[in-house]
């Protein structure tokens, strides 16, 4: 494994035609940086920038300004994604392929040897669930399906870096819990991860590291720990029973939670549960991409 | 990168294979094939000449159809379905992959070409029989007309994949495509009709009317069927001319379709 | 039926747009007259034949074509004989002899047009002379050196259809020649009879029922074209069928 830092971005900038003389900043000077072995949540409200991000270190769209890198290597060499794993958002396969020629193809072009590709191909179609269908032409994929077979897709070659669009987009509850299991493997592998997502649990759940973007701007780039501590106070659900067997629902102040929860004790009331009414990583997020809020509201 | 291009290849040739609207366009071309034969005998004094050159159109009009099909489709389709964006993230360049879908789909035109020139070959032989004079067909001039077609629709659909590095929807490709064709195979007549008097005309500018003749291009420089149908001697040096002129020209254009196609934004 | 052969555009314009299918393009054009003139003749007449339009269809055939037999044999066949269009369908033949410079067919029928219908032997002699040598056939040869200072019209017409029988393949090609060539048999039968008469009586019979009274003919042959012969008053043997199919029934009107 290379020590190269896995992904690099310095200043990137990226503006689109939207209209005919009016452009969107889509990216304005975004700089981070993704260490060896971490598992990156990128998050950010829609257009944000995330899937520009992406796509400008996959080499499917050029920076106007700004330096990207995978692997040490500039993102316009081939060789950069040689160890990368990639799945776009929405993927989208020639419909007449079947899931297994689709994957055959992906794996030789990442070099693996002849007689090493059906092992390969059937180990990642069964991990992601697809084993059924893969002789099928993709035409007659679920959304879902197709999901999981982009997943497969970046999976193929064990790549080092893996960089995912959404992964979780299109699918079921277990297919969620699959791909943060997937996610914690690689993890566990030594690999590096880099992930777009919209839902906060997951990062909370599987990221070591979390980047959070919001119009085109770096809103956030810590540890997720840090993140979690910056938190302001957060509520909590209280579900109580009284002694005449009625259950009554209390929201709370974090700081006022442990008089509550005495108060509750000394009424003899049962206290069925406390749960927190979002997380902390939410409320962060929240407080840091309030401003669009205002600006749209003005 | 020789195992790249071989991959990209078979893989579009696979995706060619699944194909049902080739297919159907191939069975047409077939059918209408098999049916020369019995137009080329309403023919009195020419059932070979007519059967050959009715085939020669037949087969050259499905190798068009076939470019403008498969030339358009092979990358603007892609991209507008996104079906590109999996393939181009994995580790090869983007001229990699242009030169693999040219040679997919240049192996693909050779090898219709290939079975209906075949075919055609046998039927214009084979109704040679009935010429009431002697056919006067040329086998190796047959040859010859079936190749420098050839080159051209493998021209073509170098100006069909550079057309289509543009664009997102089938118009400009299909159209700009049908265009050059049309352009390539009118201008060499107009050329000759407004040169018939050279005396009129400065030196300097006829050269420049034949240089833009050939920019344009010039499609006539690949009909070599006059010579095939009616047995005459094949001007070799022409042949070669055309070859040279097909391979600059196809070169020329698929490197500017590279140039595009590195700068295009998926 | 209606019988209509349409329009076809400029040739300048289609030999542009054809580009590599110019060929098939002339083939597909002269098929259309070819169908078109087999629609006539079973019409009997009935149709007047669009002439300068199937005459132009073919000039542009062979515009996009030069080297296509096929315009130039039905030009040959059926313009000079049915449709009296010899001086187009000559400069046709000529043009067409600059390409098929090795076909003794342009040269023979150039010669035959000159010396049977335009009667001018020397031309007619040298384009016999060419397909002579072209050919390399005896036949030809003979054509050339003798017949067209010695032989008359009539015998010159009969050389000519014996030699396109003999060339003929289609069914419809034998056809049309076997019917001209037994109208042709009898008006040399006739002529005979009337030339026999003139030498013995010093003139021309008034009618040809006096050949048959006066025993320089069995009897009067039936016109193959349906028409009755006749003799004009300078003794040349005509026909009410004017010896076409296809305008038949205008000459039987009159
Ligand atoms: N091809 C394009 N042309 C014009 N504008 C674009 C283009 N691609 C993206 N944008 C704009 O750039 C901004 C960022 O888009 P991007 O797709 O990166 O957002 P995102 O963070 O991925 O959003 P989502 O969560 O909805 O996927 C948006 O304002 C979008 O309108
Ligand atoms: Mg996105």
């Amino acid at each position: 494994m290379s020590t190269e830092t896995p992904i690099v971005c310095e200043h990137l900038s990226k503006s689109f035609r939207s209209k005919k003389f009016k452009r969107v900043q889509a990216l304005d000077d975004v700089s981070f940086h993704v260490l060896q072995g971490t598992v990156c949540g990128f998050l950010g409200p829609n257009g944000a920038g995330k899937s520009t991000t992406i796509k400008i270190l996959t080499h499917q769209i050029r920076p106007q300004k700004g330096v990207a890198k995978l692997m040490g290597l500039g993102v316009s060499a081939p060789e950069s994604r040689r160890r990368l794993g990639y799945l776009p958002e929405n993927p989208s396969f020639h419909d007449t392929l079947t899931g297994r020629e689709i994957l055959n193809f992906a794996g030789s072009c990442h070099g693996i040897a002849k007689n090493a590709l059906p092992l390969a191909v059937i180990q990642v179609l069964a991990r992601l669930g697809l084993a059924h269908a893969a002789d099928r032409p993709v035409r007659g994929y679920s959304k879902g399906m197709v999901q999981r077979l982009g997943l497969a897709h970046a999976l193929i070659h064990d790549p080092d870096l893996l960089i995912l669009d959404e992964p979780s987009s299109g699918l079921d509850p277990l297919g969620r819990a699959l791909v943060r299991d997937i996610i914690r493997e690689e993890k566990l592998r030594g690999k590096t991860v880099f992930f777009s997502t919209h839902v906060v649990s997951d990062v909370e759940q599987v990221c070591d590291h979390v980047l959070i973007v919001d119009q085109g701007r770096v809103k956030a780039d810590a540890p997720l720990i840090d993140l979690q501590r910056q938190a302001d106070e957060g509520h909590y659900q209280v579900l109580v029973r009284d002694p005449d067997g009625k259950t009554r629902e209390e929201l709370v102040y974090a700081s006022a939670l442990h008089a509550v929860l005495k108060k509750a004790e000394q009424c003899r009331e049962v206290v069925e549960s406390v749960r927190p009414q979002e997380s902390a990583l939410e409320r962060v997020f929240l407080r840091l991409v309030e401003t669009k809020k205002t600006d749209i509201n003005m | 990168m020789f195992r790249t291009l071989k991959l990209l290849t078979y893989h579009e040739l696979l995706r060619i294979k699944r194909d049902r609207v080739f297919w159907s366009f191939a069975g047409v071309a077939l059918l209408l094939l098999f049916m020369t034969p019995i137009v080329a005998n309403l023919s009195m004094r020419q059932p070979a000449q007519t059967g050959f050159t009715l085939s020669y159109s037949l087969v050259h009009l499905f190798l068009l159809v076939l470019t403008v099909f498969l030339g358009t489709q092979a990358l603007s389709r892609a991209i507008e379905r996104r079906t590109l964006i999996p393939v181009l993230t994995l580790p090869f360049s983007r001229s990699q992959y242009l030169l693999g879908a040219y040679l997919a789909l240049a192996i693909v035109i050779l090898v219709c070409a290939l079975c209906l020139d075949s075919i055609s070959l046998m039927t214009s032989m084979w109704l040679a029989q009935f010429s009431p004079i002697d056919a006067g067909l040329s086998v190796k001039a047959m040859l010859v007309a079936y190749a420098m077609g050839l080159t051209k629709y493998l021209l073509l659909l170098a100006w069909a994949l550079f057309f289509s590095v543009f664009s997102t929807s089938f118009f400009l490709p299909v159209f700009g495509t049908l265009g050059v064709y049309i352009a390539g195979s009118a201008t060499y007549q107009i050329v000759e009709y407004l040169l018939s008097n050279p005396a009129e005309y400065s030196q300097g500018f006829i050269l420049l009317v034949k240089v833009l003749l050939y920019i344009l291009p010039n499609f006539h420089a690949f009909d070599f069927q006059v010579y095939a149908a009616y047995g005459l001697a094949v001007p070799w040096m022409d042949v070669i001319w055309a070859l040279g002129y097909g391979l600059t020209y196809s070169t020329v254009i698929l490197y500017l379709a590279t140039f595009c196609f590195m700068r295009r934004e998926l | 039926m209606q019988i209509k052969l349409g329009y076809t555009p400029a040739s300048t314009v289609l030999k542009t747009l054809s580009g590599e299918h110019r060929f098939a393009l002339g083939q597909l054009l002269t098929m259309k007259v070819l169908i078109y003139y087999g629609g006539l003749l079973e019409q009997q007449g009935r149709v007047r034949p669009e002439m300068e339009h199937m005459y132009h269809t073919l000039v542009k055939a062979v515009e996009l074509d030069p080297y296509n037999m096929d315009a130039y044999y039905f030009a040959q066949a059926a313009f000079t004989w049915d449709l009296g269009q010899v001086k187009a369908v000559i400069k046709m033949l000529k043009y067409g002899y600059q390409f098929r410079s090795w076909d003794w067919y342009m040269p023979f029928f150039l010669g035959f047009n000159y010396a049977y219908f335009l009667k001018d032997k020397k031309e007619a002699a040298h384009y016999m002379q060419q397909a002579a040598r072209l050919s390399g056939s005896e036949l030809q040869t003979t054509l050339a050196s003798r017949y067209f200072y010695e032989a008359d019209q009539t015998d010159v017409g009969i050389m000519f259809l014996r030699q396109m029988l003999a060339g003929a393949v289609t069914e419809s090609e034998k056809a049309i020649y076997t019917l001209r060539l037994k109208a042709l048999i009898a008006v040399s039968e006739l002529e005979q009879a009337v030339a026999d008469y003139s030498a013995s009586r010093g003139s021309f019979p008034d009618s040809l029922n006096l050949l048959v009274e006066t025993k320089f003919l069995e009897k009067i042959p039936t016109d193959p074209y349906g028409g009755c012969f006749y003799i004009n008053d300078k003794g040349k043997i005509h026909s009410t069928s004017n010896f076409s199919s296809i305008f038949m029934s205008k000459q039987n009107e009159h």
